[in-house]
């Protein structure tokens, strides 16, 4: 697999981050905000984790920078253009927290639908992917077929194979057992490093945002807000699951520690 | 026990109590005719028998594609077009309730014995399964793949194509199966009615002048008839959906 490099041709601002929100808020019907005057910029091939507990709003977040969701206030801009230019530019790729795969269609042409629907074809081998990530003997397999963790990397496949400069991902790992979490995020971590796309990343485990993230940003809640943006001086690749590393240890502890402090503020 | 074993012991079954009432029933040949006399009513007036199968079939099959393209239109279009459904179901539900003899009277005397009033009859009997389990396909597409397909920016029918349609395959699939036999049995009440034609017409003969033989003839045919309108559906739709047993 080859390193993404960006694609000047199809991006109007190549100075800007690659993703700004500025002063965006989002009320849903019901009245109360969900996120109050968030600003925050993504520079390019910079990977950020969200984190906050369950209703501080990161998935609505990430699902504005997807172009899925409108702000109330503020705007949402993806590569200098709005979110859904920036889709239609075919540099966002997307993952969510449930492997959304197409259940009639194998593994591998659950990847080749990307490349169709996107018509790029600068993209990545599909077969050759599905082989990196570990999945040469379940080429053929159908999603039912695989488990959690290997429909995961599928899911995840999918939305990097046309080469996105954006990757939007909601909880990628959330929905699978804790061991399989932990081989899957050294995996992941790997993956990012090599294909280095503008990564936002929403989780609700520290310890998964501190291998990956170069900046952490912790949400308040009712509204949320952002109440911690810390970056992780952690040199990579970060082997965590190895031998003890005090530094790594004392980033958890840092980001657990504001993470709670947080928590008390805004209420359990 | 295997489909096959199962098929085979129900015709066994059939036979076996067909005989055994013909001989302890006590009822007359003109009301309970024998096997072989059914058989022989078969063979004799096989050129009226078939010309009353096809002529069955043709409304049974002209009706129920007149049903697939109503139900279809109906449960795509109301994908799209947000009012739709709302507006279209109070007709879907009265005119799917109401009696048969209610519609078939109406029909008589409003256009006699045509080709057209036998139609109408038959969509009434098969659009709505089709219809109903269209709408529940189509509403059960995950909507996670669907914002997935528009982050990519998949256009609408790439959207339909990829995610609405495949949901709502295997719910269409098993509204054939119900659907597809009932076009028979809807074409047949409606010969029944007002027709000159046609297996129901050879059931209403056989009803006034006292041919039992004739009756359970045309039964046989169109529970034949049925049964492979039944197995084609399930045949098409195992091998539609052969994946799922991958």
């Amino acid at each position: 697999m080859t390193a993404s490099s960006p694609k000047s041709t199809a991006v109007p601002l190549e100075a800007a981050p690659a993703i700004r929100l500025k002063g965006v808020s989002k009320r849903f019907k019901a009245g109360t905000d969900i996120l109050s005057g968030i600003d925050l910029s993504v520079a390019r091939g910079e990977l950020v984790a969200l984190v906050g507990a369950s209703g501080c709003g990161k998935t609505t977040l990430l699902r504005m920078a997807a172009g899925l969701e409108e702000p109330s206030e503020g705007t949402v801009e993806v590569l200098g253009v709005s979110p859904a230019q920036a889709c239609a530019l075919r540099q966002v790729g997307v993952a969510f927290q449930r492997a959304a795969l197409v259940p009639s269609r194998t593994a591998l042409e659950n990847v080749q639908l990307t490349l169709a629907i996107t018509r790029r074809t600068d993209g990545l081998d599909p077969s050759q992917l599905l082989r990196d990530f570990g999945l040469g003997e379940h080429l053929h397999a159908y999603p039912h077929q695989l488990s959690g963790g290997m429909q995961q990397r599928v899911n995840i496949a999918a939305a990097l194979v046309h080469q996105p400069q954006i990757l939007l991902l909601d909880e990628p790992l959330g929905a699978l057992d804790e061991i399989t979490r932990e081989s899957m995020t050294e995996w992941l971590a790997g993956v990012l490093a090599r294909t280095r796309p503008t990564t936002l990343l929403v989780t609700h485990s520290v310890e998964e945002a501190v291998v990956l993230a170069d900046r952490v940003v912790i949400l308040s809640r009712y509204p949320g807000r952002i109440a911690h943006d810390l970056p992780i001086h952690l040199p990579r690749p970060r082997d965590i699951w190895g031998k003890p590393n005090p530094d790594f240890q004392e980033a958890v502890r840092t980001v657990r520690s504001h993470l709670h402090a947080v928590l008390r503020a805004t209420g359990l | 026990m295997s489909d096959r074993r199962a098929y085979l012991l129900m015709l066994v079954s059939v036979a076996v109590i067909w005989l055994l009432a013909v001989r302890w029933s006590g009822l007359p040949p003109l009301t309970l005719p024998s096997p072989a006399k059914v058989g022989e009513v078969l063979w004799d007036e096989r050129s009226a028998m078939l010309e009353g199968t096809l002529s069955t079939l043709f409304t049974a099959l002209l009706g129920y594609a007149v049903a697939n393209v109503i139900a279809l239109s109906l449960a795509i279009g109301s994908v799209y077009i947000r009012w739709l459904e709302a507006f279209s179901t109070p007709w879907v539900v009265v005119l799917k309730n109401i009696p048969f003899v209610a519609l078939a009277s109406l029909l008589i005397i409003t256009m006699g014995s045509s080709l057209l009033p036998r139609l109408i009859i038959v969509v009434l009997v098969c659009f709505h399964p089709l219809l109903a389990n269209l709408n529940q396909g189509l509403k059960a597409a995950d909507r996670v793949l669907i914002d997935r397909m528009r982050t990519l920016d998949g256009s609408r029918w790439e959207i339909f194509r990829y995610v609405l349609w495949p949901s709502a395959l295997p719910y269409y699939l098993a509204a054939h199966e119900i659907a597809f036999t009932t076009s028979i049995v809807g074409a047949i009440v409606a010969e029944w009615f007002l027709s000159r034609q046609g297996l129901g017409h050879i059931l209403v003969k056989g009803m006034t002048e006292y041919r039992g033989d004739r009756i359970y003839a045309a039964t046989l045919i169109s529970s034949v008839l049925s049964f492979g309108a039944y197995w084609i559906c399930r045949a098409a739709g195992r091998h539609l959906t052969r994946w799922q047993r991958a």
